[in-house]
């Protein structure tokens, strides 16, 4: 057992256990679970409407973790909010951002999640505006090289930091200078990328960014979304309490700063968590704990082209980060999965929520393998015997 | 040793050689047409049933689409066990697979060669891909009266 996996309970109870579904859902370190333990029996109270000391605690614990949180991403507090997860945060997004659209194109590319797809999907058909999907590699790596009459009335660059079928990192900063330079918005999915990737917001400059918390071993129902200081002055999807400098009978009066987009008591219990669950990742030298995440990512797309098995990719100029998702000819995903399952092996099937992207590869659906702190070489060795065991099994 | 047998109950022989050789599989040039979806894999079967003029009896009956070699050997045996019956015995076979599968109820003497599907009751998330084409028989069956020929379902 590698020495970051003693710290995950659910690993420890599950020791013949193969977690390969990290681009699903993350197990969670014990610190993380006494954090949520602490909270309720040492913190528990709402933020930002008492003066007794436990609310001050309260308050420290949500605060404190918005510090480290920024700092893991290389942004300031003041720019990210808590959400319910980053299909919440890329929900909200796209009502911000929608605010300030005056041009007709909305660019993605073809391999997006669906979370960054229907909100898009929405906005277009309200508004009349066009979706101009990205298949070519050449565009995606050179978005500048759009044609010009469509750059020219693009009101929206969206796309995944990372693919969560691919596991393909694309260019994002590109894309993000490219909508600066056209006077677009740009929204970035980070959900597999803060997983996988060291970030640094600073230099993506993006308007948006968003990601989900217990993808990255924290806590389920808590997203983060980065704003850019252009958008606090949009009104936010949600409105309620704490969000005010004053509410008249006929009319409200938003707070400036970005806590007009924290409506209601946050997940505050939540929040503190997930800063525990960074520190413990930092504590852990994050750094050398992505290098060994990339490592066997390598091996176990080099070990499958071995067995003639390609990695599904858009093209070969993408580094690839934590995820391997292929077909077996003539063996449904399906009956792989539930082949592996009784190898006690877990690993994704179906279309990933990324139906566009599989209709690209015209493939029906994929199996996918992706990667966490916790998986080590003989995760990789027993995952390859399996796949060859399946192939022997079924044909 | 790699012990499979858990496997080989819910892929039993005659699944295995139905999935790589499904009976009825085609398409009925205008016919009655219907999909079956499952949206959390993607997986559609598309069946083509010919009934008689009173829209009593299936005639014929055929499927294609991709599947997993659970779905479409399940639609094979359908397709060869409804194949010729009245909608009514239909409805009788259909209600009774897929209370065997879902609720555990005994299947009647004479549908026994479906007993092949009962290893899937040990595969909760597997149930939808045995009764994918089932469900759209059942929904077929449910509308048939204000269903129209040549595929304008």
């Amino acid at each position: 057992m590698n020495n970051i996996k003693k710290h995950f309970p659910l690993l420890n109870k599950y020791k013949n256990l193969i977690y390969l579904d990290n681009a699903a859902t993350t197990q969670k370190p014990d610190v993380m679970l006494s954090a949520l333990n602490e909270y309720y029996t040492s913190f528990n109270s709402n933020i930002g409407r008492s003066v007794y000391n436990l609310a001050n605690l309260s308050e420290k614990c949500f605060v404190d973790s918005k510090k480290i949180i920024a700092n893991f991403i290389g942004c300031k507090k003041n720019n990210i909010i808590y959400t319910n997860g980053c299909t919440d945060s890329l929900n909200i997004a796209a009502y911000l951002a929608k605010q300030k659209i005056q041009k007709k194109y909305i660019i993605l590319p073809i391999s997006e999640h669906h979370a960054n797809v229907l909100i898009w999907q929405r906005i277009a058909q309200e508004n009349n505006f066009k979706l101009y999907w990205i298949s070519e590699p050449e565009l995606i790596l050179n978005p500048n090289n759009i044609e010009l009459d469509v750059l020219e009335n693009t009101a929206i660059m969206a796309l995944a930091h990372v693919s969560n079928v691919t596991g393909e990192i694309y260019p994002v900063e590109k894309w993000c200078k490219t909508a600066k330079e056209i006077g677009a918005i740009s929204i970035v999915d980070g959900a597999q990328a803060v997983t996988s990737l060291r970030i640094n917001l600073f230099q993506i400059d993006c308007d948006f960014y968003a990601f989900s918390a217990h993808k990255l071993y924290g806590p389920m129902g808590l997203g983060v979304l980065f704003v850019n200081d252009k958008f606090l002055d949009t009104i936010p999807l949600k409105l309620g309490g704490g969000i005010v400098e004053d509410v008249k009978q006929e009319y409200y009066i938003l707070l400036e700063d970005i806590t007009r987009f924290e409506a209601g008591t946050p997940n505050i219990a939540n929040a503190y968590a997930f800063s525990k669950t960074i520190e413990f990742l930092n504590n852990n030298n994050w750094e050398q704990l992505l290098d060994n995440i990339h490592k066997l990512s390598t091996k176990l797309s080099e070990e499958l082209i071995n067995i003639g098995i390609t990695p599904l990719s858009i093209s070969n100029s993408f580094k690839k980060t934590h995820i391997n998702s292929f077909v077996l000819p003539k063996i449904h995903s399906h009956d792989v999965g539930t082949f592996l399952d009784k190898k006690n092996i877990a690993i994704r099937v179906g279309k990933h929520c990324a139906h566009p992207l599989h209709s690209h590869l015209k493939i029906n659906s994929s199996i996918r393998a992706s990667l966490g702190i916790y998986n080590d070489e003989n995760d990789i060795t027993m995952f390859i015997k399996a796949i060859k065991e399946c192939i022997h099994y079924f044909n | 040793m790699i012990d499979n047998s858990e496997l080989n109950e819910l892929y039993q022989s005659i699944i295995i050689e139905h999935s790589k050789r499904p009976r009825n599989f085609g398409h009925i040039e205008c016919s009655y047409h219907t999909i079956g979806k499952n949206p959390s894999c993607g997986d559609e079967v598309n069946l083509y049933i010919k009934t008689d003029d009173n829209k009593s009896r299936i005639e014929d009956i055929k499927f294609n689409g991709e599947g997993c070699a659970l779905s479409i050997a399940s639609a094979s045996l359908m397709t060869q066990l409804v194949k010729g019956k009245t909608l009514i015995d239909s409805k009788d076979i259909i209600n009774s697979f897929i209370n065997f599968i879902v609720n555990n109820e005994t299947l009647d003497e004479k549908y026994k060669l479906l007993h092949i599907f009962d290893g899937v009751k040990n595969f909760p998330l597997r149930v939808k891909c045995v009764l994918l084409s089932w469900r759209a028989l059942e929904k077929f069956n449910s509308q048939i009266k204000c269903n129209q020929k040549c595929n304008q379902v």
